[in-house]
Parts: C-alpha cells; structure tokens; sequence
C-alpha cells in the first residue's frame, strides 16, 4: 500500500482570524473587547505551537450498498449511513486521510487554562481546532489536484462520527495505516490523539462531484456547522 | 447596602474582575468584582449574601443567556473568572465553616474521553451557583467516581462525554454507580446526549447546557 504523508507550514493553510470568531460564537469581525486582540496576540504565536501533518492512501474498487448503507474497501465493511454513502457511491476509489494540527497546540491551550487564563485558553483550543481543519482543507485540495491529473474529480470530505457514520468506525479507518501515521494515534475508545485531528474518506471518480451545501442534505438540528453557515456571510 | 451587591453581581455577569481589568470596555477604569467584594465584605455585608446575592446572581444570569445564544464561551469564561476573584474574598470563610455551600457535586469526562472545555464550563457554573465543585478531570474511570462518592457523601454526580463511542463508557459508569448507591444522583451532558440517551441508562438527569445543571441542583 503507498502512502503519501506531508508536513504543512502554517502559511499553506488558511486560517482566518473570522472563522476562529464563527467557531467561538460570533460573526466575523464582531467578536468584542478584548478577544480580538488575544485572537491576534495567539495568531502571532501560532508558528512556534504547532505542527500540522497530514496523509492519506488510496483504495481501489470501494462497494456501496445503498441498501444496507454501506461501503465496502480494502476488506472492511464501513456503515456510511445513508447521506454518506449516497455522497460517495460513484467513487472508484477512495482516498482515506487523517491529519492533525499537532500536539503542542494542545499543550499550549492546557498550559494557559492552568496559568488562570482560561478565556486564551479557549481562543488557542478554537485555532487548534481551524488548524486541523485547514488541515484537512488542504489535503483535500491535494488529492483534488492529484485526481484531476488523470481527469477524475473528487467529493466533499467526510469523517466517521458525522451524517450518522459511527465514530467507531475510526478502528477500520486507522487499520489501513501503519502505528502512528502522521503522528496520531487511536485509542480503543476511538478518540485520535492529539486531539486535535481529523479523519474521513475522500471519493474519487469521473462522475464524483462536489456538493456546495451538504447541510441541506443532513438532519442534525444541532450540528455546529449548521449554525456557522448561518452567521457566515454568503460570498459575493 | 443591597446596592453593593447588585453591582458585584453586574460585574459578574458581564465579567468584570477588577479595576485594571480593561474588559467590558465600558466599564473601563471601574472597579471590578475583586474589589466589590473587598469592600462589602468591609462594609459589614455577610459572606454568604456576598455569595448569594451577588455572584450567584451574576452567574445566574451570564448562564441564561449563554443558554440563550446571547453570548457566548469566551464571555462566560470572563464571568467565571470575575467571580473567581470575589470568591478569593470568601475563601476563609469557607474554610471556617462561616458559609456553608449548598452541596457538593463531582464532575468528570468519562473514560476514554479527553474533552474538557464544557465539562469545564459546567464545573465554573455550578460553582457559581454556590456548590463546592470537585473536578476529578478527564478519561475518569467508574472506581474513580466511586471512590470519591464514598468520599463525599451525599454528593451529586455529572458526568461528560462528546462522543459517541464514550457514551458507552457512560452508561456503564452509571449503571455500576446506581448499582453501588442507587441514592446517588447522576447528570450528564456533552453534545451527542440526549434525553432519550439519559432515561435508557437511568441517569437523572440531562442539560444540553450548564445553566439546565444549575437548576437541577436548586430543584432537588
Ligand atoms: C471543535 C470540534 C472538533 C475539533 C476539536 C475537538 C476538540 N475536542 O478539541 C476537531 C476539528 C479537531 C474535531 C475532530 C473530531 N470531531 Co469534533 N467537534 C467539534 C465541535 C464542532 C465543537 C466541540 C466543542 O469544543 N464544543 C464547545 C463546548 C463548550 O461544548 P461541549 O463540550 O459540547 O459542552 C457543552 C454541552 O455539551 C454541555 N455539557 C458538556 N458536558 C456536560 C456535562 C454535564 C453534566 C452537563 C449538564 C452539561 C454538559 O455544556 C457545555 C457548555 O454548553 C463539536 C460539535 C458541537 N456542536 O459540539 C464536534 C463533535 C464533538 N465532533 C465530533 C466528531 C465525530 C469528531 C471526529 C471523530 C471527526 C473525525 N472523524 O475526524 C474528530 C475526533 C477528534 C479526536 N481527537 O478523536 C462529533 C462527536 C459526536 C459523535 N458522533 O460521536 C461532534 C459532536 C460533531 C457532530 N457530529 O455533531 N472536532
């Protein structure tokens, strides 16, 4: 099995100052006094705390049942649910990622909870959170450009634990890649380590296509990404 | 008096902690909680109206609108820490047993899980409404929750959990906790709980957010 695997700069992924407000609560540009100032004042520091890395493989010949809600690849039966494996059924292979901003965000964010900074705490968390993100943006743009060097497009990413796919499926996902693959490993519970990481299938194919809004698709009321579409301004 | 009070719980509320202290912006220059307690604890005001006629207040309503979607964690993280410096003032008092809290209540992410951002939130809530908190931390493991009951007795449980292979761990944990102390009564929340999650595991209560918590604890 190949397997490509990079680390990222920082100033190859796109981390915008108004997506860490979106995550935090706010619309961009209208989070108040004083948390645009912490905003800038981790931005500046963000280099020296983390690393982000990411990678992914490619199996050919995935199965979809949209039946039983399945996909079947490399010897593995994934309960994709139903929007998923729709999504994903016209794929004639898969790319299988996994990605991270790094553990020391992780520690950075600890480490200012426990000097009795809570609020910076919870603003290098949130970047730590749009690093690994981005990070996963970028590897999908990746296996975009490498898709279309043989005229094949690719979907949108998923990962186990959204649309109704179980996380637990996350042990299936990591069996295809050896220990500590960019660093991350998964613990029984099928948490990643570090924890900020992120992890799915990308569908690759002639006639796999890219579906702008995938929220009008899913039912979660309460998903996040839901509410972050609301705030977020329509680009023009 | 009463005066001095509603202002430490104002401070509270929108996250004043002291005179330096550069947020809100429009209370800039003004004194904070930190120095409101001070004084009326000076003034002669008991610690526990300080308590529960000024942060517990203040808590209450920063916990309303959070639930309300009218502000948000990082405001929520200013009040805590607003309060925090007026408890500081009641600390002694605590410990010479000259204010009593309302109980105690353990709180913990369940094992295997490592999330910790709400179940800190909740934590810094419930103190807030005049619990002593015992935050035993993350990937917590059901002897350890059971220890610390026998530890505190009489004390209320919540419990944490965001995901959904971590659910599972929860159950089990309330399962061998109702098996052990069916008196004791378990909370629980983190994002993919739901009502129907808790009244299968026989946990007795859930809250999406920290104020539902806060009002468990009054009601029972
Ligand atoms: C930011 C985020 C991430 C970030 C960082 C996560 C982190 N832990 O730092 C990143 C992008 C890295 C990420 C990755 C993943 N994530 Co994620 N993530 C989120 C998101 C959007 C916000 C989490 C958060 O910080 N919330 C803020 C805090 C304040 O909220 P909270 O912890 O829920 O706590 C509140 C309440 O729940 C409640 N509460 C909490 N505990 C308690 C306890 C008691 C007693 C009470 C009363 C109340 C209470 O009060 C708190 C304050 O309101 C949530 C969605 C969401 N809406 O929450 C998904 C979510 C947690 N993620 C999810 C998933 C699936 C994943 C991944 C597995 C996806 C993947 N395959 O890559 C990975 C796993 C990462 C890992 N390490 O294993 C799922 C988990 C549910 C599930 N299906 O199991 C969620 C719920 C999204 C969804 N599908 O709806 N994630």
């Amino acid at each position: 099995m190949e397997f490509f695997q990079t680390p990222f700069k920082l100033s190859e992924l796109t981390i915008e100052k108004g997506d860490i407000e979106l995550l935090m609560g706010y619309s961009p540009g209208e989070s108040p006094e004083p948390f645009p100032e912490i905003i800038d004042e981790v931005y500046r520091q963000l280099l020296d705390h983390c690393s982000p890395e990411g990678g992914y493989t490619i199996l050919d010949n995935p199965k979809f049942s949209l039946d039983e809600n399945l996909t079947r690849v490399g010897g593995h039966v994934f309960k994709t649910d139903k929007i998923v494996t729709r999504m994903l059924r016209k794929s004639e292979r898969l790319a299988i990622f996994v990605c991270t901003a790094g553990e020391g965000i992780g520690i950075w964010a600890k480490d200012a909870n426990a000097s009795g900074d809570p609020v910076r705490g919870f603003i290098i968390d949130t970047f730590g959170s749009q690093i690994a993100e981005a990070t996963a943006n970028k590897l999908h743009k990746i296996i975009g450009e490498e898709a279309g060097k043989t005229q094949k497009t690719i979907s949108n990413r998923y990962s186990p634990g959204y649309c109704g796919w179980p996380v637990k499926n996350q042990q299936e996902l990591f069996s295809f890649f050896p220990e500590k693959f960019c660093g991350i490993s998964l613990s029984p519970s099928s948490l990643m380590y570090p924890i900020k990481s992120v992890s799915g299938f990308i569908g690759i194919g002639q006639e796999v296509g890219y579906q702008a809004y995938t929220c009008d698709s899913c039912n979660d009321k309460h998903c996040i990404f839901r509410r972050l579409r609301k705030k977020k301004p329509e680009p023009v | 008096m009463s005066a001095l009070l509603e202002q430490i719980a104002h401070c509270v509320e929108f996250g004043k902690i002291n005179q330096q202290s550069p947020y809100p912006p429009d209370m800039k220059g003004q004194p904070g909680a930190d120095e409101l307690a001070k004084e009326a604890l000076e003034a002669g005001i008991r610690p526990e109206e300080v308590l529960s006629g000024g942060l517990v207040v203040g808590m209450q309503k920063v916990g309303v609108k959070f639930r309300e979607n009218k502000v948000f964690v990082p405001q929520v993280l200013m009040s805590a820490k607003s309060m925090a410096a007026a408890m500081a003032h009641l600390k002694p008092f605590f410990a010479s047993g000259a204010i009593q809290r309302k109980g105690t209540v353990i709180i913990g992410t369940v094992a295997g899980d490592l999330h910790d951002i709400g179940k800190n939130l909740v934590s810094m809530m419930i103190e807030g409404g005049g619990w002593e908190v015992v935050d035993l931390g993350v990937d917590v493991s059901t002897e350890k929750f059971i220890e610390s009951i026998e530890q505190y007795p009489g004390c209320i449980l919540g419990l944490s959990a965001l995901l959904t292979t971590t659910m599972v761990n929860m159950e089990e944990t309330v399962r061998e906790i109702k098996a052990k102390h069916p008196d004791t009564r378990v909370m629980i929340g983190g994002a993919p709980l739901t009502e129907d999650f808790k009244n299968s595991i026989g946990a007795d209560y859930y809250s999406p957010d920290p104020q539902g918590a806060v009002e468990y604890l009054e009601a029972v």
